[in-house]
């Protein structure tokens, strides 16, 4: 088959979160740039929470988990080596396609774990280095909120007023005020109020489904009509098989693969990794060569390593009353960072968020939700009935440590549909994980059994909660242990540059979207500074 | 073959006061009809059958099937779960039985019943330096006033 050459100036792989902020900013400086995305533009959401059957699709189409929705886009990742499973998206947004949209930021302490708690790594850059950006990213994504948070540096007024708490989230506010404990409500990329052609939050519910209304944003709505109003080019259904590089060991473009099998290379000045922190090592490792015959820009044996997923225990509280748990955005409504710095009292090193996440649907209640056992059997009904829309979760985020076991890895006796290997991922909680699990799972059942619950039903962990993927081409000064620079670029490959959460020198204990976003957008920035676009 | 489905899922989910039971509003045939949307849950519900017509003179033919593959156990409990809560009939249950509304999220939403809570730690301030000097600087700024509105064009000076 005749493979179809062209060239560009910048080429981006992956629509998702960062590529999106990536392009735009780019475009936005004047700039040439292409993104090639392996999935395609979505549907219109309203399809799916509108159907009667909206749950069967939500634990089938639409599972966060690729090798259950395996859609066309999808890769397999093998994951029986990992006790946290994938979740992610492929397509026009990538993940932020089924995510839950809250924001919080790292905190300033969170990039300096090494200098200030003897843990993990630092990050080359600060908190302060990010700060306008995430300003510039919360205006992009549209943010609610309320700012004050004496838990977090001062930012700028929201877009809008924050999610509403609910009735159980009102309560355990009531008894976090009682515990003297920190808390405020969540930063959310969900709108209160009508914004332009987005609509406001109407508390349907099921958030990672897609959004009918337009009130969660997703990148596809949000960053990638800026960008392709500013000349930005996004070509979909284009799976890359590898990165280039020449007899210099320089990257020179990308080899993909188009929807009917045709193959391209195109040919690039710089070329951006931007397909999470599964896809972009996968790929890198896959574009081993003669100069680099660990991976592309793998001389520190880093890429795939340092894989950091945030274990995240999970403890229901059981009320009398209908609380109606099943009303309002699913994942999020306050946030609780009162055991979030590093405490040397503590048998664990670094700290935790708690948020207040809501109940499910019936199905999914009815399967167990985040944490319940409702038995099949005689005493089925009677069980579900006694939890139905009468529950709060309080989700423990745990920072996680880089370990070099835990990894992405490829493994080639399992291709994809263009016979590219798949990834493979090797995940182990940690002793300090596991300590710090105890911990959080103890302060959410006293918050929840403080706000009235009359019973608590806790989980170690989510095994389904491997969405925030970091660490695995990590940010750092010494090339011998991290893989890219503090400008993203790499230590071996001067024109490559990897801009998502693959950077995360250390995981925090919050999401990590705004955060990459802002790495994003600060690189893009760097790149035009220092001109080399 | 549906009848020896009918008894295992109304082994799961048998009819209890108000409750349908699973063979009631026929869960194994749209157990079957679902499977049809996948090659793979197909090749696992012939499993499920094939296991079930072996094991038919068992009393309690859902409890040896855990024991004995978890794997395809959970497979056939999510399925059965699936046909029977996406019923309207018992969808009709839950309405009746609780303030949840008898129909898809969208395009009515819900309200969210709340009440307004102020966090008690409005001043405090609780994050921790980095060590650096526009940490310290910052922290000071906004233990001065915690309650100030920040511009982006302030906070942009920040970076320096």
């Amino acid at each position: 088959m005749t493979v179809l050459h062209d060239e560009v100036n910048v080429l981006v792989v992956g629509a998702g979160a960062a590529g999106a902020a990536f392009t735009w900013r780019l475009a936005s400086l004047g700039v040439e740039v292409t993104c090639l995305e392996q999935g395609d533009w979505q549907r219109p959401e309203s399809s799916l929470t509108a159907l009667k059957n909206w749950e069967s699709k939500r634990i089938r189409e639409r599972s966060p988990n690729p090798n259950i929705r395996r859609n066309p886009a999808d890769y397999p990742i093998l994951d029986d080596t990992s006790i946290i499973k994938p979740a992610i998206y492929n397509g026009v947004g990538g993940s932020t396609i089924l995510w839950s949209a809250h924001t919080p930021r790292f905190r300033p302490s969170d990039f300096r774990v090494q200098s200030l708690d003897g843990v993990g790594a630092d990050w080359p850059i600060t908190y302060w280095d990010l700060a306008e950006y995430y300003e510039i990213n919360d205006e992009m994504m549209g943010t609610s909120g309320l700012h004050g948070d004496p838990g977090n540096p001062p930012r700028a007024p929201r877009t809008t007023p924050p999610v509403p708490l609910g009735i159980a989230g009102s309560r355990i506010a009531e008894a976090l005020n009682e515990l003297k404990w920190h808390w405020w409500p969540s930063d959310g990329n969900i709108l209160t109020q009508d914004r332009g052609s987005r609509r406001a939050c109407n508390g349907c519910g099921p958030c990672e489904m897609g959004c009918a209304t337009g009130a969660r944003a997703s990148v596809d709505i949000t960053y990638w009509p800026e960008a392709l109003a500013l000349g930005a080019e996004l070509r979909t259904g284009a799976t890359v098989r590898r990165v280039l590089s020449d007899a210099t060991g320089k990257a020179k473009g990308v080899e993909w693969i188009d929807i009917t099998g045709q193959e391209h290379v195109t040919h690039a000045n710089i070329v951006v990794m931007a397909g999470n922190g599964i896809g972009t090592p996968r790929i890198l490792l896959n574009s081993a060569s003669k100069e680099h015959p660990r991976g592309l820009g793998n001389s520190s044996d880093q890429l795939g390593r340092n894989l950091m997923l945030h274990p995240i225990p999970v403890v229901t509280g059981v009320f009398d009353e209908d609380v109606e748990s099943w009303s309002g955005n699913d994942a999020f409504a306050l946030l609780i960072q009162e055991f979030y710095e590093n405490n040397d009292a503590r048998d664990f090193k670094r700290g935790y968020e708690m948020q207040v996440t809501r109940g499910q649907g019936p199905l999914i209640t009815a399967l167990g939700g985040f944490s319940l056992d409702i038995p099949w059997g005689k005493d089925h009904h009677e069980v579900f009935e006694r939890y139905f829309g009468r529950v709060a979760t309080v989700a423990v985020t745990c920072e996680d440590l880089p370990h070099p076991n835990n990894k992405v890895t490829i493994d080639s006796t399992v291709t994809d549909r263009f016979d590219i290997p798949a990834a493979r991922m090797w995940y182990e909680l940690e002793e300090n994980s596991k300590r710090m699990i105890s911990h959080g799972v103890k302060s959410a059942t006293d918050l929840l059994r403080k706000a009235g619950a009359r019973e608590t039903h806790a989980k170690p962990f989510a095994p389904a909660a491997g969405f925030h993927l970091m660490g695995t081409a990590r940010m750092g000064s010494n090339p011998e242990d991290s893989f890219v620079d503090q400008a993203c670029r790499s230590h071996d490959v001067p024109n490559l540059l990897v801009i998502d959460g693959s950077v995360f020198a250390s995981a925090a204990a919050v999401n990590p979207t705004p955060t990459l976003q802002a790495v994003a957008l600060r690189a893009a920035d760097l790149l035009r500074e220092d001109a080399l676009v | 073959m549906s009848e020896i489905l009918d008894r295992f899922t109304n082994e799961l989910l048998p009819g209890s006061g108000h409750w349908p039971s699973a063979s009631e509003i026929q869960v194994s045939a749209t157990m079957q009809k679902f499977a049809e949307r996948d090659p793979q849950q197909q090749v696992l519900l012939a499993q499920l059958l094939d296991f079930l017509e072996i094991h038919s003179e068992t009393a309690a033919i859902a409890a040896e099937l855990e024991i004995a593959d978890p794997d395809l156990f959970a497979f056939a409990k999510v399925l059965a779960f699936e046909a029977y809560y996406t019923s309207p009939k018992v969808r009709e249950v839950i309405a009746e039985r609780s303030r949840y509304a008898n129909r898809p999220p969208q395009p009515s939403g819900f309200q969210v019943l709340s009440h307004a809570v102020t966090p008690w730690n409005q001043d405090g301030i609780l994050w921790r330096s980095d060590g650096t000097e526009r940490s310290e600087r910052v922290l000071k700024m906004q233990q001065k006033d915690p309650q100030k509105t920040w511009t982006v064009e302030e906070i942009r000076q920040w970076q320096h």
